[in-house]
Protein backbone atom coordinates (compact mmCIF):
# COMPACT_ATOMS: atom_id res chain seq x y z
CA UNK A 1 0.00 0.00 0.00
CA UNK A 2 1.36 3.40 -1.01
CA UNK A 3 2.47 5.87 1.63
CA UNK A 4 1.85 9.60 1.43
CA UNK A 5 4.75 11.64 2.79
CA UNK A 6 4.19 15.36 3.31
CA UNK A 7 7.29 17.49 3.64
CA UNK A 8 6.39 20.68 5.41
CA UNK A 9 7.82 23.63 7.28
CA UNK A 10 6.10 26.41 9.16
CA UNK A 11 8.33 29.05 7.62
CA UNK A 12 9.83 29.45 4.16
CA UNK A 13 13.51 29.01 3.29
CA UNK A 14 14.07 25.91 5.37
CA UNK A 15 15.26 23.86 2.36
CA UNK A 16 12.00 21.96 2.07
CA UNK A 17 12.07 21.43 -1.70
CA UNK A 18 15.73 20.46 -1.70
CA UNK A 19 15.10 18.01 1.14
CA UNK A 20 12.04 16.57 -0.62
CA UNK A 21 13.95 16.03 -3.88
CA UNK A 22 16.87 14.40 -2.08
CA UNK A 23 14.85 12.13 0.19
CA UNK A 24 12.43 11.11 -2.60
CA UNK A 25 15.36 10.34 -4.93
CA UNK A 26 17.03 8.26 -2.23
CA UNK A 27 13.82 6.30 -1.65
CA UNK A 28 13.56 5.71 -5.42
CA UNK A 29 17.16 4.47 -5.48
CA UNK A 30 16.05 1.74 -3.09
CA UNK A 31 13.87 0.36 -5.88
CA UNK A 32 10.61 2.15 -5.09
CA UNK A 33 8.20 3.93 -7.40
CA UNK A 34 8.04 7.51 -6.13
CA UNK A 35 6.25 10.69 -7.20
CA UNK A 36 6.69 14.24 -6.00
CA UNK A 37 3.80 16.69 -6.25
CA UNK A 38 4.69 20.36 -6.01
CA UNK A 39 1.69 21.77 -4.17
CA UNK A 40 3.53 25.02 -3.49
CA UNK A 41 1.50 26.54 -6.30
CA UNK A 42 2.13 30.10 -5.16
CA UNK A 43 5.90 29.74 -5.25
CA UNK A 44 6.87 26.55 -7.10
CA UNK A 45 10.52 25.50 -7.19
CA UNK A 46 11.27 21.81 -6.91
CA UNK A 47 11.18 21.33 -10.72
CA UNK A 48 14.50 23.21 -10.93
CA UNK A 49 16.31 20.35 -9.19
CA UNK A 50 15.14 18.00 -11.94
CA UNK A 51 16.26 20.30 -14.75
CA UNK A 52 12.88 21.83 -15.61
CA UNK A 53 12.06 25.41 -16.50
CA UNK A 54 8.87 27.08 -17.73
CA UNK A 55 9.65 26.12 -21.33
CA UNK A 56 9.89 22.42 -20.48
CA UNK A 57 6.73 22.26 -18.37
CA UNK A 58 3.94 21.60 -20.85
CA UNK A 59 1.36 20.40 -18.34
CA UNK A 60 1.30 21.26 -14.66
CA UNK A 61 -0.73 20.60 -11.54
CA UNK A 62 -2.58 23.83 -12.31
CA UNK A 63 -3.95 22.30 -15.53
CA UNK A 64 -5.40 19.41 -13.55
CA UNK A 65 -6.87 21.66 -10.86
CA UNK A 66 -8.65 23.73 -13.48
CA UNK A 67 -10.06 20.69 -15.26
CA UNK A 68 -7.90 20.85 -18.37
CA UNK A 69 -6.48 17.32 -18.06
CA UNK A 70 -6.15 14.28 -15.83
CA UNK A 71 -3.50 14.56 -13.10
CA UNK A 72 -1.56 11.60 -14.55
CA UNK A 73 -1.06 13.68 -17.70
CA UNK A 74 0.91 16.20 -15.64
CA UNK A 75 3.36 13.58 -14.31
CA UNK A 76 6.85 13.64 -15.83
CA UNK A 77 9.04 10.58 -15.55
CA UNK A 78 12.32 12.07 -14.30
CA UNK A 79 13.97 8.74 -13.50
CA UNK A 80 16.91 9.64 -15.73
CA UNK A 81 18.30 11.62 -12.76
CA UNK A 82 18.90 8.27 -11.08
CA UNK A 83 20.95 6.92 -13.96
CA UNK A 84 24.35 7.99 -12.57
CA UNK A 85 23.77 6.55 -9.10
CA UNK A 86 23.40 2.90 -8.11
CA UNK A 87 19.64 2.25 -8.16
CA UNK A 88 17.87 -0.97 -7.31
CA UNK A 89 15.64 -2.47 -9.99
CA UNK A 90 12.19 -0.92 -10.23
CA UNK A 91 13.24 2.49 -8.90
CA UNK A 92 11.29 5.25 -10.63
CA UNK A 93 10.67 8.89 -9.89
CA UNK A 94 7.92 11.10 -11.28
CA UNK A 95 7.45 14.84 -10.87
CA UNK A 96 4.16 16.71 -10.95
CA UNK A 97 5.27 20.34 -11.24
CA UNK A 98 3.29 23.50 -10.61
CA UNK A 99 3.08 26.16 -13.25
CA UNK A 100 5.68 28.90 -13.46
CA UNK A 101 3.51 31.17 -15.59
CA UNK A 102 2.75 34.46 -13.86
CA UNK A 103 -0.87 34.37 -14.99
CA UNK A 104 -1.42 30.90 -13.56
CA UNK A 105 0.12 31.84 -10.22
CA UNK A 106 -1.95 35.02 -10.10
CA UNK A 107 -5.08 33.01 -10.81
CA UNK A 108 -4.38 30.69 -7.90
CA UNK A 109 -3.78 33.61 -5.58
CA UNK A 110 -6.96 35.34 -6.69
CA UNK A 111 -9.34 32.44 -7.15
CA UNK A 112 -7.97 29.49 -5.22
CA UNK A 113 -8.88 26.01 -6.36
CA UNK A 114 -10.86 22.95 -5.41
CA UNK A 115 -8.92 21.41 -2.53
CA UNK A 116 -11.00 18.23 -2.78
CA UNK A 117 -9.79 17.77 -6.32
CA UNK A 118 -6.24 17.80 -5.00
CA UNK A 119 -7.05 14.89 -2.68
CA UNK A 120 -8.69 12.95 -5.52
CA UNK A 121 -5.64 13.65 -7.67
CA UNK A 122 -3.27 12.15 -5.09
CA UNK A 123 -5.27 8.92 -5.07
CA UNK A 124 -5.40 8.85 -8.86
CA UNK A 125 -1.62 9.27 -9.06
CA UNK A 126 -1.03 6.45 -6.59
CA UNK A 127 -3.20 4.12 -8.64
CA UNK A 128 -2.19 5.12 -12.16
CA UNK A 129 1.55 5.34 -11.52
CA UNK A 130 1.49 2.33 -9.17
CA UNK A 131 3.35 4.31 -6.56
CA UNK A 132 5.00 3.09 -3.41
CA UNK A 133 5.50 6.64 -2.10
CA UNK A 134 3.85 9.95 -2.92
CA UNK A 135 5.81 12.95 -1.64
CA UNK A 136 3.98 16.25 -1.25
CA UNK A 137 6.16 19.34 -1.31
CA UNK A 138 3.93 21.83 0.49
CA UNK A 139 3.64 25.59 0.73
CA UNK A 140 5.08 26.79 4.06
CA UNK A 141 2.75 27.67 6.90
CA UNK A 142 -0.77 26.54 7.60
CA UNK A 143 -3.64 27.00 5.17
CA UNK A 144 -6.38 24.92 3.55
CA UNK A 145 -4.01 22.95 1.32
CA UNK A 146 -1.36 22.28 3.92
CA UNK A 147 -4.02 21.16 6.41
CA UNK A 148 -5.25 18.70 3.78
CA UNK A 149 -1.72 17.46 3.07
CA UNK A 150 -1.07 17.00 6.77
CA UNK A 151 -4.39 15.22 7.32
CA UNK A 152 -3.93 12.65 4.56
CA UNK A 153 -0.27 11.96 5.32
CA UNK A 154 0.97 8.62 6.51
CA UNK A 155 4.20 10.38 7.37
CA UNK A 156 4.72 14.07 8.06
CA UNK A 157 8.31 15.24 7.80
CA UNK A 158 8.76 18.68 9.31
CA UNK A 159 11.83 20.67 8.32
CA UNK A 160 13.17 23.33 10.63
CA UNK A 161 16.30 25.37 11.08
CA UNK A 162 17.94 25.87 14.45
CA UNK A 163 16.18 29.21 14.81
CA UNK A 164 13.74 30.42 17.45
CA UNK A 165 11.09 31.41 14.91
CA UNK A 166 11.28 27.95 13.35
CA UNK A 167 11.12 26.31 16.77
CA UNK A 168 7.92 28.15 17.69
CA UNK A 169 6.29 27.56 14.31
CA UNK A 170 7.17 23.88 14.40
CA UNK A 171 5.54 23.57 17.81
CA UNK A 172 2.30 24.90 16.30
CA UNK A 173 2.52 22.49 13.36
CA UNK A 174 3.22 19.51 15.61
CA UNK A 175 0.12 20.39 17.67
CA UNK A 176 -1.97 20.63 14.51
CA UNK A 177 -0.66 17.30 13.20
CA UNK A 178 -1.40 15.60 16.51
CA UNK A 179 -4.95 16.96 16.44
CA UNK A 180 -5.34 15.61 12.91
CA UNK A 181 -3.99 12.23 14.06
CA UNK A 182 -1.10 11.93 11.60
CA UNK A 183 0.20 8.37 12.13
CA UNK A 184 3.92 9.16 11.96
CA UNK A 185 5.84 12.39 12.41
CA UNK A 186 9.55 13.05 11.88
CA UNK A 187 11.62 16.19 12.27
CA UNK A 188 14.63 17.15 10.21
CA UNK A 189 16.87 20.01 11.28
CA UNK A 190 18.47 21.74 8.33
CA UNK A 191 21.22 24.31 7.90
CA UNK A 192 22.76 23.66 11.31
CA UNK A 193 26.14 25.29 11.85
CA UNK A 194 28.85 22.67 12.10
CA UNK A 195 30.07 24.24 15.34
CA UNK A 196 26.85 23.11 17.08
CA UNK A 197 26.74 19.99 19.22
CA UNK A 198 24.43 17.88 17.02
CA UNK A 199 23.80 15.21 19.66
CA UNK A 200 22.74 17.80 22.25
CA UNK A 201 20.55 19.54 19.66
CA UNK A 202 18.87 16.27 18.68
CA UNK A 203 18.20 15.40 22.30
CA UNK A 204 16.81 18.83 23.12
CA UNK A 205 14.53 19.01 20.06
CA UNK A 206 13.23 15.48 20.54
CA UNK A 207 12.44 16.20 24.14
CA UNK A 208 10.73 19.51 23.34
CA UNK A 209 8.39 18.14 20.66
CA UNK A 210 8.29 14.48 21.61
CA UNK A 211 8.91 13.70 17.92
CA UNK A 212 11.95 11.79 16.59
CA UNK A 213 14.63 13.83 14.86
CA UNK A 214 15.32 11.84 11.69
CA UNK A 215 18.42 13.80 10.80
CA UNK A 216 20.43 16.97 11.25
CA UNK A 217 21.78 18.49 8.06
CA UNK A 218 24.79 20.75 8.49
CA UNK A 219 24.93 23.99 6.54
CA UNK A 220 26.93 22.91 3.53
CA UNK A 221 28.99 25.01 1.15
CA UNK A 222 28.71 22.31 -1.54
CA UNK A 223 24.93 22.36 -1.27
CA UNK A 224 24.89 26.15 -1.63
CA UNK A 225 27.30 25.97 -4.57
CA UNK A 226 25.10 23.43 -6.32
CA UNK A 227 22.38 26.11 -6.16
CA UNK A 228 19.51 23.66 -6.77
CA UNK A 229 20.89 22.80 -10.20
CA UNK A 230 20.86 19.10 -9.34
CA UNK A 231 19.77 16.69 -6.63
CA UNK A 232 22.64 16.82 -4.17
CA UNK A 233 22.69 13.20 -3.01
CA UNK A 234 22.75 11.98 -6.62
CA UNK A 235 25.62 14.32 -7.48
CA UNK A 236 27.61 13.58 -4.30
CA UNK A 237 26.46 10.14 -3.13
CA UNK A 238 29.40 9.72 -0.74
CA UNK A 239 29.17 13.16 0.86
CA UNK A 240 28.37 13.17 4.62
CA UNK A 241 25.22 15.16 3.83
CA UNK A 242 24.05 12.34 1.53
CA UNK A 243 24.56 9.92 4.42
CA UNK A 244 22.20 12.01 6.56
CA UNK A 245 19.68 12.02 3.70
CA UNK A 246 20.02 8.23 3.46
CA UNK A 247 19.32 7.92 7.17
CA UNK A 248 16.20 10.11 6.90
CA UNK A 249 15.02 8.10 3.88
CA UNK A 250 15.49 4.87 5.85
CA UNK A 251 13.27 6.25 8.61
CA UNK A 252 10.65 7.27 6.06
CA UNK A 253 10.68 3.72 4.63
CA UNK A 254 10.76 2.01 8.05
CA UNK B 1 -4.08 13.34 -23.11
CA UNK B 2 -7.15 11.94 -21.50
CA UNK B 3 -9.88 14.22 -20.21
CA UNK B 4 -10.65 14.16 -16.50
CA UNK B 5 -13.53 11.89 -15.58
CA UNK B 6 -16.82 13.64 -14.92
CA UNK B 7 -18.20 13.64 -11.41
CA UNK B 8 -20.56 10.88 -10.42
CA UNK B 9 -24.21 11.29 -9.44
CA UNK B 10 -24.37 12.38 -5.85
CA UNK B 11 -26.94 12.96 -3.19
CA UNK B 12 -26.78 15.60 -0.55
CA UNK B 13 -25.62 19.14 -0.71
CA UNK B 14 -23.10 19.88 -3.40
CA UNK B 15 -22.02 23.33 -4.39
CA UNK B 16 -20.38 26.45 -3.22
CA UNK B 17 -22.93 27.17 -0.49
CA UNK B 18 -22.43 23.79 1.23
CA UNK B 19 -19.40 21.56 1.84
CA UNK B 20 -16.73 21.89 4.50
CA UNK B 21 -13.30 23.48 4.55
CA UNK B 22 -10.19 21.97 6.11
CA UNK B 23 -10.22 24.76 8.67
CA UNK B 24 -13.82 23.82 9.57
CA UNK B 25 -12.72 20.19 9.99
CA UNK B 26 -9.86 21.26 12.20
CA UNK B 27 -12.23 23.09 14.56
CA UNK B 28 -14.85 20.31 14.83
CA UNK B 29 -15.40 18.34 18.04
CA UNK B 30 -12.88 15.51 18.46
CA UNK B 31 -15.12 12.61 17.41
CA UNK B 32 -16.36 14.28 14.24
CA UNK B 33 -12.89 15.56 13.32
CA UNK B 34 -11.56 12.03 13.83
CA UNK B 35 -14.19 10.59 11.48
CA UNK B 36 -13.78 13.19 8.73
CA UNK B 37 -9.95 13.06 8.87
CA UNK B 38 -10.09 9.30 8.53
CA UNK B 39 -12.54 9.57 5.64
CA UNK B 40 -10.22 12.04 3.89
CA UNK B 41 -7.39 9.54 4.16
CA UNK B 42 -9.51 6.71 2.83
CA UNK B 43 -11.05 8.73 0.00
CA UNK B 44 -14.39 6.92 -0.17
CA UNK B 45 -15.88 4.62 2.44
CA UNK B 46 -18.81 2.26 2.85
CA UNK B 47 -21.14 2.00 5.84
CA UNK B 48 -19.45 -1.25 6.82
CA UNK B 49 -16.01 0.36 6.81
CA UNK B 50 -17.22 3.27 8.94
CA UNK B 51 -18.93 0.90 11.37
CA UNK B 52 -15.77 -1.16 11.62
CA UNK B 53 -13.60 1.91 12.11
CA UNK B 54 -15.82 3.41 14.79
CA UNK B 55 -16.57 0.01 16.36
CA UNK B 56 -20.29 0.79 16.14
CA UNK B 57 -23.32 -1.04 14.79
CA UNK B 58 -24.32 -0.14 11.23
CA UNK B 59 -27.76 0.83 12.55
CA UNK B 60 -26.07 3.61 14.53
CA UNK B 61 -23.66 4.64 11.80
CA UNK B 62 -26.19 4.98 8.94
CA UNK B 63 -28.30 7.81 10.46
CA UNK B 64 -25.11 9.58 11.54
CA UNK B 65 -23.72 9.50 7.99
CA UNK B 66 -27.03 10.59 6.50
CA UNK B 67 -27.11 13.55 8.88
CA UNK B 68 -23.63 14.56 7.71
CA UNK B 69 -24.90 14.32 4.11
CA UNK B 70 -27.80 16.59 5.04
CA UNK B 71 -25.40 19.04 6.67
CA UNK B 72 -23.33 19.17 3.48
CA UNK B 73 -20.16 17.81 5.10
CA UNK B 74 -20.09 14.60 3.10
CA UNK B 75 -21.69 13.28 -0.06
CA UNK B 76 -22.88 9.87 -1.05
CA UNK B 77 -23.07 7.90 -4.27
CA UNK B 78 -24.92 4.70 -4.88
CA UNK B 79 -22.88 1.88 -6.43
CA UNK B 80 -25.21 -1.07 -6.93
CA UNK B 81 -26.52 -1.95 -3.51
CA UNK B 82 -23.80 -0.03 -1.75
CA UNK B 83 -23.76 3.57 -0.56
CA UNK B 84 -20.29 5.15 -0.60
CA UNK B 85 -19.48 8.29 1.35
CA UNK B 86 -16.76 10.89 0.96
CA UNK B 87 -15.93 14.26 2.48
CA UNK B 88 -17.23 17.18 0.48
CA UNK B 89 -14.40 19.70 0.66
CA UNK B 90 -15.17 23.32 -0.11
CA UNK B 91 -13.72 25.24 -3.00
CA UNK B 92 -11.05 27.54 -1.68
CA UNK B 93 -12.91 30.58 -2.92
CA UNK B 94 -15.57 31.57 -5.40
CA UNK B 95 -14.52 32.43 -8.92
CA UNK B 96 -15.78 35.82 -9.90
CA UNK B 97 -13.98 36.61 -13.13
CA UNK B 98 -13.49 35.01 -16.52
CA UNK B 99 -11.12 32.05 -16.36
CA UNK B 100 -9.16 33.54 -19.28
CA UNK B 101 -8.42 36.88 -17.63
CA UNK B 102 -5.13 35.75 -16.09
CA UNK B 103 -3.67 34.74 -19.45
CA UNK B 104 -2.83 38.40 -20.12
CA UNK B 105 0.03 37.96 -17.64
CA UNK B 106 1.59 35.07 -19.59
Amino acid sequence: MAKIVSVHSFRGGTGKSNSTANIASTVARHGHRVAIVDTDIQSPGIHVLFGFDDEKIERSLNDYLWGRCAISDTAYDVSQVLSHSPTQAGGKIFLIPSSLKAGEIARVLREGYDVGLLNDGFQELIENLQLDYLFIDTHPGLNEETLLSITISDILLLILRPDRQDFQGTAVTVDVARKLEVPKMLLMINKALTSYDFDAMRESVQQTYNVPVAGIMPLSEEMIQLASSEVFCLRYPDHPLSKVIESVAQQVMA
Amino acid sequence: MSEPTSDFPVQGNDGEDSSISMIDIFTLPDSLRHLLSWMLRKGEVTVQEVAQHLKQEESIVIPMLEELVEDGMIRVRQVGEERRYRVLLAHKSNRRVSKDIWSVLD
